[in-house]
């Protein structure tokens, strides 16, 4: 029987420091047949962590159509990911997954799409974003809103000139620094200086307080439940939808999740 | 004892360690025994369940050395027969067949363990009323078991379940036993007509009701005792802990509750379930409505265990009542 509890190793084969308390690690699989298994879509995640430490749930950032290694953005929140910014390149992580159901691509391959990060809920916008500048679409154009306290937050921003040429990217912080060249405010203000394109389908990831107010502008716009998926953080144990942790109403964020369209989950109680 | 079940003893013996409900100072407990003459035949609920037996308090995942990770050895699930499991606890039994289908862990447990139910005609009903136990003509078709006995006046009936309850039951020299094919969980009729009740009454309704859910919250002191008891709460955390010898340790699982506030908390602090009132919603919403939504049988077998442990007096009927009512008003209740 498969046991859905093992994890394989994965070598660090770079580490790019991104913000004040996050990294991004790039990750391949020891053995090459898992690496080669290795497929996931926008959106999922996979359980990362050290023998003998503790594991949690990250959300893959690298390209889905990059096969050769993965990516994840690490923010030092607890013991864990303080042992994880302790690694250096050539060390290894422990690696299981990837789990859960991503963001519906298929359904969205000839739609617009409005991507909505706010803080480390960015994280898993970028394999959307990295997958349309590999496969860009005649069909399709992307408008993403960035939303950080400050500039020190800011995630792959030395990327963000090569997106800028296939995308359009909106930044704001709540308290940056007098230097910060961007919109000033919340993550919502954005919607009173951009036009959001017609029949947009929107993905977004952030904290609850987020969302709620998110949710209230993409009402008004007309912008239907349907269209709308949201991607949640919960806490995590088994990821296979056993214990419990992450439950909301009848569904697990781990297996079910973590991405559900807002028509899903609307009516459960504490879901947002 | 009953001539048929002493000769069943004798020759489980020779294969396993028989677990058996035993009474004890504080009630009748499901015990490892030596001696078959100590088993409790009056068929009344035991105060724990199978569960600790199956899904042990705390249990090894892996042992590793270095970043080496190995699955403990198959010799470390004991070989053990499971008597006395009425049909209240069956019913549970079977959220757990479903809930660690693909579990090789639980998977281990149970291929290792066979699971003896007993009914005797003579007990009285001890459901709370939430659902019954009596053994209607279909009731055993749709249980996982390996043997079921049931105590008649005539004697005991026997039924075997699995391949592995007829070749114990020929090995004890018990031929005359009759067969029951597991057809699955859910009756011909359809869906538990309770169950459908209850789960009407619990979804969505922490907006709905919230009074009651306030008051449960406020009343209840988060101890977990009823998690603890409840023949279908699995939830579970895993830890990780370092061995005698340097980069030597284990990973394992250990039950949890989700009447803990560090049951929702992620990393940064953030605690999703913040109060008990949503936390003793979760637990109902579990059984009365995730269970039912995700295996179309009941999440809440109707044993009482809960009800009798609750430090608070909390009575689950009492609430299922309470969530029949239409929502009360503040004015309502403060008139009262």
């Amino acid at each position: 029987m498969k046991n859905p509890y093992l994890t394989y190793p994965a070598k660090i084969l770079r580490i790019q420091k991104e913000s004040s308390d996050s990294n991004l690690y790039t990750l391949k699989f020891e053995d090459p047949k898992v690496q080669k298994a290795f497929r996931f879509n926008p959106g999922q995640f996979v359980v990362a962590g050290l023998v003998g430490f503790g594991e949690g749930p990250f959300d893959i950032c690298s390209s889905s159509l990059e096969t050769g290694s993965l990516e994840i953005c690490v923010r030092q929140a607890g013991a864990v990911t303080k042992r994880i910014h302790q690694l250096k390149i050539g060390d290894r992580l422990q690696i299981r997954g990837p789990y859960g159901h991503g963001f519906p691509m298929n359904k969205l391959a000839n739609r617009n799409l409005l991507l909505i990060g706010g803080g480390c809920g960015f994280v898993t916008m970028r394999t959307v974003i990295l997958d349309y500048l590999k496969k860009p679409s005649a069909k399709q154009k992307l408008q993403v809103f960035f939303g950080v306290t400050s500039e020190r937050d800011l995630l792959f921003a030395n990327e963000f000139d090569n997106w800028r040429k296939k995308i359009d990217l909106y930044l704001i912080a709540s308290k940056p620094s007098a230097a910060w060249p961007h919109q000033v405010g919340l993550i919502t203000n954005l919607f009173d200086k951009v036009k959001i394109m017609e029949k947009v389908g929107v993905l977004a990831c952030g904290p609850p307080i987020m969302y709620r107010f998110t949710l209230e502008r993409l009402k008004k716009l007309g912008i239907p439940d349907t269209d709308i998926y949201l991607s949640f953080e919960r806490r995590m144990d088994c990821a296979v939808g056993v214990c419990q942790h992450c439950a909301i109403g009848s569904f697990y964020v781990c297996k079910d999740g973590p991405v559900f369209s807002y028509d899903k989950i609307k009516d459960i109680p504490g879901a947002i | 004892m009953k001539p048929e079940l002493t000769k069943l003893f004798a020759h489980l013996k020779k294969d396993y360690k028989i677990i058996a409900p035993v009474k004890k100072t504080r009630g009748i407990f499901l015990s490892r025994i030596n001696d078959p003459k100590k088993v409790c035949f009056s068929a009344e609920l035991t105060k724990n369940t199978f569960k600790e037996f199956l899904f042990p308090k705390k249990q090894t995942l892996f042992n590793f050395q270095g970043d080496k990770l190995i699955e403990p050895a198959n010799s470390s699930y004991p070989k053990q027969a499971i008597f006395g499991i009425s049909i209240i606890d069956l019913r549970a039994l079977l959220v757990y067949e479903q809930v660690f289908r693909h579990d090789p862990y639980y998977q281990n447990y149970r291929n290792n363990s066979l699971i003896i139910g007993y009914l005797s005609l003579a007990s009285t009903d001890q459901t709370f009323g939430i659902f019954e136990e009596r053994l209607e003509e279909d009731t055993l078709e749709h249980l996982e078991f390996d043997v079921f006995a049931l105590a008649t006046p005539a004697g005991i009936h026997f039924f075997s379940g699995s391949s592995k309850g007829r070749q114990a039951l020929i090995g004890a020299g018990i031929e005359n036993f009759e067969n029951i094919e597991y057809v699955g969980p859910v009756r011909e009729s359809g869906l538990d007509p309770l169950m459908m009740a209850n789960y009407k009454k619990v979804k969505n309704s922490f907006e709905r009701h919230r009074l009651v859910w306030e008051e449960l919250g406020r009343r209840c002191l988060a101890c977990g005792k009823c998690s603890l008891v409840c023949p279908t709460c699995f939830c579970f955390a895993s830890d990780q802990v370092f061995g005698q010898t340097k980069r030597t340790g284990r990973k394992t699982r250990r039950w949890d509750t989700c009447f803990y506030s560090e049951f929702s908390r992620v990393a940064g602090g953030h605690k999703f379930l913040d109060t008990i009132a949503k936390r003793i919603y979760f637990w109902y919403e579990h059984k009365f409505v995730r269970i039912p939504d995700e295996f179309s049988i009941p999440g809440c077998v109707g044993c009482g265990r809960c009800i009798a442990v609750c430090p608070v007096a909390i009575d689950l009927r009492q609430t299922l009542k309470d969530l029949a009512q239409p929502p009360k008003t503040m004015k309502q209740l403060v008139k009262k």
